[in-house]
């Protein structure tokens, strides 16, 4: 009987979860192309931008981590990415 | 017939075949195994990364469910309820949820890249153009469909339009309260549920008359309007709310028709050929994939599912669940509202109505149509038996009750309207890419952001201004079941030349459904589209050109598919080594 | 009060020459001068007669110190920092080669301007209590120019990314708050408080409009612009007058040096028509000496020229 109602309350907080990715999975798509964006303006030499990387660029390298490993994901997979934003702009 | 039975019916059908004819593709087909997916495989921590298996599949549905399984199976019902049950229940578990499996897995083995990709690699480079095409078509064609099928409502239900403004507000005010404000989720998701069911009351009070041409104006404008806002203001919480309603339509909806038990009022058959399109007669094959599309096999489930959703899977063994089982709760979906309709569909009706209705098979599929447009259209008629049955089972409001249904089709296929308008700029830029090399600055004015938003809304509404919607809507499905038919191709393809596997199963729907679909287009171009030319001569050429368009390059597939580039073969032959 | 004095001009006018005997005459008389020149191709030490190649600040007197300032290895200074910076700080993201790619990026078009106005921050930031007067020499004209330019060009830009970058921070504490702190790794800064990146923007701002007031400022920072009495040194004067005045700086004096170097030259009717162009401005007439001019000689008098007009 515990066991079935833990399992019960499992599926809520996953269906909460779920719920919750529902407010913000646009959000963070966003987030993500924003975050691409800055690394691109400051350090697009690292995914083959012909613009020399900028002093600044150098400069706050150190802390660009998150923004230069989401650049570098974007811009493997840009020859295929239309499909995703069928999702995450609910089409359906 | 008793509706519970025929739920009964439909459930276990589903079951039982979800574990044996599942198993089957799983491990014949797909060939399933614990190979480590992308999610893990290629974790980036930005796309790819595993989620869980019943978080994954609320999300896959929350994605894939929209408002055409309820409208094509509502229109469906002309053909007698027996029919529009079989496609929905066999269609979808040997076509349309094999479609859906089979583009998950195949993209999970590829890497997560969408079928679209996987196409080019399997079948022939120029595939994946094809492929955006059809997806240029369908967002065209969905623009004039649900725009037609929403104008009709509104012009019908003048409390759903009020109660949709009112939700725009409350999403308005919902963000506000999510992200500037950053109140406690929770309660701002219990205020937001509040003003949801505020909009629906308040849309009772005011309704919101106007012509069936003013709507059209105001959804032009709304399109482009919504589809410039940032997402965060309008469409993420929209989205939510969204979300809210489709889990408390299903749960009212489904509680209430499990516990009905009611009979059928209509007619099991009708004719073979009852007049739907254009007031033609049409066949039920091969015309009944162009009417239920969702509710049984859609095109872009193959998209959603290549899309992110390969991405995130935790491993090869959600896949059934999630790819199958999503598209067999789509059809559970669609088999509620069939039985919905088929048993208070008659008592929704005015007496002159019915009356043309009871008098034999023949005359309801004579009439069918022109009654479900006396109360609003397909949506119309479905919220209105949608609220008899919640009210005579749980003791809701009717007049509450078929806002409410109205208004969860009507918020999905707004949505619709204004996504497939950023999606439209993407588009262009793909389907006029050769151009880019040729006519540079062609290029750049088609692709510029206001010509790209502007061409699809206005052709849509353009064509939805007619208020033709039986002929819309077809258009629609048979764009969107081209693109199952890619799909469903590549996906032949890559379980006979890649995976090497049992893929009868594939081919054999996939021929049937280029087949049908193609027979389906070529009967509409010849028979129904002339019948539109007399009334509108403009919007008749334009839907003729997409239609001679899809039709050529739907040949292209298949000659393609059966002839695939010599170096092609040799890569396979190669990468499977 | 402390004074900045630029010497500006075409290459091979005598910045250096007159920069030195300003700078000597000044600390001879009981003033502390430094002099610092951010010409790449240096003759500071020449002219004093010094070994060249010696770096950091020289005390030649009581009252003068004397710097070539290396870009270069300001420049290799700062690249190696962040180099060394980088590789402690980065967990998973491969950055293989990565002396290589900044061998790439010391090459970069772009670097030295910046190099240089870091260095001149440096020079200026480093004006110790006991220094009066800062000299610099400059590097020619175009290069000059930039450096000039870059604070207010760096302003936009900076602005931008400021703008960019709190829409990122908005952004992430939206979803954390809704998915919890937790969705984002450690040390992903979700507030303008605890984000580096955004503090270096803003002090990057903060400098470009020091900078860039500073240089406008004429009680503080005096530019002199050296001429020659040649066609193409005039004109180019008249280009670093022009665009300077965009940016609102403008130039105090104007020093022919070498009249009378070409006789040719004195007579020539375009020269006086150029010349009338910057009649507006305060000019000195330096003449050409046969001699070398050294610290030694004819220091004297043309320094006393210049600080009439330019204290």
């Amino acid at each position: 009987m515990k066991e079935r109602l833990s399992k019960i309350k499992e599926s809520f907080l996953l269906f909460a979860k779920g719920l919750r990715e529902r407010s913000t999975s646009a959000l963070e798509a966003e987030l993500k192309e924003l975050e691409n964006a800055f690394a691109l303006i400051l350090l697009g030499a690292l995914t083959g931008m012909p613009a020399p990387p900028s002093y600044l660029g150098i400069k706050l390298l150190p802390f660009l981590e998150r923004e230069i490993r989401i650049m570098i994901c974007r811009s493997e997979s840009l020859g295929d990415i239309f499909a995703d934003w069928f999702d995450i702009l609910d089409f359906g | 017939m008793n509706s519970t039975v025929l739920i009964a019916v439909g459930v276990l059908l589903y079951v039982i075949l979800y574990h044996t004819y599942g198993r089957y593709l799983r491990k014949e087909v797909v060939r399933e195994s614990d190979a480590e997916v992308p999610s893990k495989r290629l974790y980036d921590g930005v796309d790819f990364v595993p989620a869980n298996r019943y978080v994954l599949f609320g999300h896959h549905f929350a994605s894939v469910a929209g408002a055409a399984p309820i409208v094509g199976p509502a229109i469906a019902l002309a053909w007698g309820w027996l029919p529009a049950l079989l496609w929905v229940w066999l269609g979808n578990i040997f076509i349309g949820a094999v479609h859906d499996y089979l583009s998950l897995m195949s993209s999970v083995r590829y890497d997560g890249h969408s079928v679209q990709w996987i196409a080019g690699k399997v079948i022939k480079k120029r595939t994946g153009y094809v492929f955006a095409w059809f997806i240029f078509f369908v967002l065209i064609l969905v623009v004039a469909a649900f725009g037609a099928v929403l104008g009709k409502l509104y012009v019908k239900q003048p409390a759903v339009p009020t109660a949709y403004i009112f939700k725009i507000f409350s999403a308005f005010f919902l963000g506000y309260l999510f992200y500037k404000v950053k109140m406690d989720f929770r309660l701002a998701t219990v205020i937001g549920i509040v003003l949801l069911i505020l909009s629906i009351i308040l849309g009772e009070k005011l309704p919101l008359s106007a012509s069936y041409k003013t709507w059209m104006v105001i959804f032009f404008i709304y399109i482009i309007v919504a589809a410039s806002i940032p997402v965060h203001v309008l469409l993420q919480p929209r989205d939510y709310l969204n979300a809210w309603l489709l889990v408390g339509g299903l749960v009212i909806g489904g509680v209430s028709m499990l516990l009905a038990f009611s009979s059928v009022k209509i007619p099991a058959v009708t004719v073979y050929s009852a007049p739907i399109i254009a007031g033609k007669a049409t066949p039920f094959w091969p015309v009944i994939p162009l009417i239920v599309a969702c509710g049984s096999l859609s095109g872009f489930h193959a998209i959603v599912a290549s899309g992110t959703t390969s991405k995130q899977i935790s491993s090869e063994r959600d896949g059934l669940f999630i790819g199958y089982g999503g598209m067999l709760t789509e059809g559970f979906l669609s088999t509620i509202v069939v039985v919905a309709i088929s048993t208070y569909g008659l008592s929704v009706l005015s007496p002159e109505k019915t009356a043309l209705l009871t008098s034999g098979a023949a005359d309801f599929a004579k009439n069918y149509i022109g009654a479900a447009k006396s109360v609003g259209g397909p949506i119309g008629i479905f919220s209105k038996s949608y609220a008899e049955v919640a009210n005579a089972v749980l003791h809701l409001p009717k007049g509450f009750l078929v806002i409410l249904a109205s208004m969860w089709v009507a918020s999905f296929a707004m949505t619709t309207l204004d996504t497939t308008n950023r999606l439209a700029r993407y588009t262009f830029a793909e389907i006029f890419e050769p151009l880019k090399e040729k006519s540079r600055g062609m290029y750049d004015f088609l692709t510029n952001r206001w010509v790209a938003s502007t061409v699809p809304a206005a052709i849509g509404i353009g064509l939805a201004w007619s208020g033709a919607w039986t002929m819309l809507w077809p258009a629609f499905g048979g764009a969107n079941q081209m693109l199952a038919s890619i799909a469903l191709m590549t996906g032949a393809a890559w379980v006979i030349r890649v995976q090497k596997s049992k893929g009868m199963n594939v081919l054999i729907p996939a021929l049937f459904l280029w087949v049908t679909v193609s027979l389906a287009m070529v009967w509409y171009l010849f028979v129904a589209v002339p019948t539109f030319y007399a009334k509108d001569p403009v919007k008749a050429i334009v839907l003729a050109v997409m239609v001679v368009i899809m039709l050529a390059l739907n040949v292209l597939l298949i000659y393609d598919y059966f002839k695939p580039e010599k170096e092609l073969e040799a890569q396979l032959e190669a990468e499977k080594v | 009060m402390k004074k900045l004095f630029f010497f500006l001009g075409k290459g091979g006018v005598g910045k250096t020459t007159l920069a030195g005997s300003f700078a000597a005459y000044l600390a001879n008389n009981s003033h502390k001068v430094f002099l610092a020149s951010i010409d790449p191709a240096h003759n500071l030490f020449d002219f004093f007669g010094m070994e060249p190649g010696k770096k950091g600040p020289v005390k030649l007197s009581e009252g003068l110190t004397v710097e070539e300032f290396d870009i270069d290895s300001y420049l290799k200074k700062f690249l190696k920092e962040s180099s060394r910076k980088m590789k402690k700080t980065y967990h998973y993201l491969q950055m293989i080669n990565l002396e290589n790619m900044f061998d790439v990026l010391k090459h970069s078009p772009g670097m030295e301007e910046y190099a240089m106005l870091a260095a001149l921050q440096e020079l200026l930031d480093a004006w110790e209590s006991g220094v009066d007067y800062m000299i610099i020499d400059t590097p020619p004209t175009g290069l000059m120019l930039k450096i000039f330019f870059i604070p207010n060009t760096t302003l936009l830009w900076i602005g931008k990314l400021k703008e960019l970058r709190l829409k990122i921070l908005e952004r992430r504490s939206q979803i954390a708050h809704i998915k919890g702190k937790d969705e984002f790794e450690e040390g992903v800064p979700l507030d303008v408080s605890d984000d580096v990146i955004f503090k270096e923007l803003q002090a990057q701002e903060e400098l470009s409009k020091k900078l860039s007031k500073m240089f406008a400022d004429t009680e503080i920072c005096k530019k002199v612009l050296v001429l020659n009495y040649d066609e193409l040194s005039i004109k180019e004067g008249l280009k670093i007058i022009n665009d300077l005045s965009t940016i609102n700086v403008s130039v105090d004096l104007a020093v022919l040096n070498k009249k009378g170097m070409s006789d040719a030259a004195a007579n020539n009717e375009k020269l006086k028509g150029l010349l009338k162009k910057i009649s507006g401005l305060t000019r000195i007439e330096i003449p050409f000496y046969r001699e070398q001019v050294t610290p030694r000689n004819k220091m004297k008098e043309i320094a006393k020229m210049f600080a009439t007009e330019l204290l």
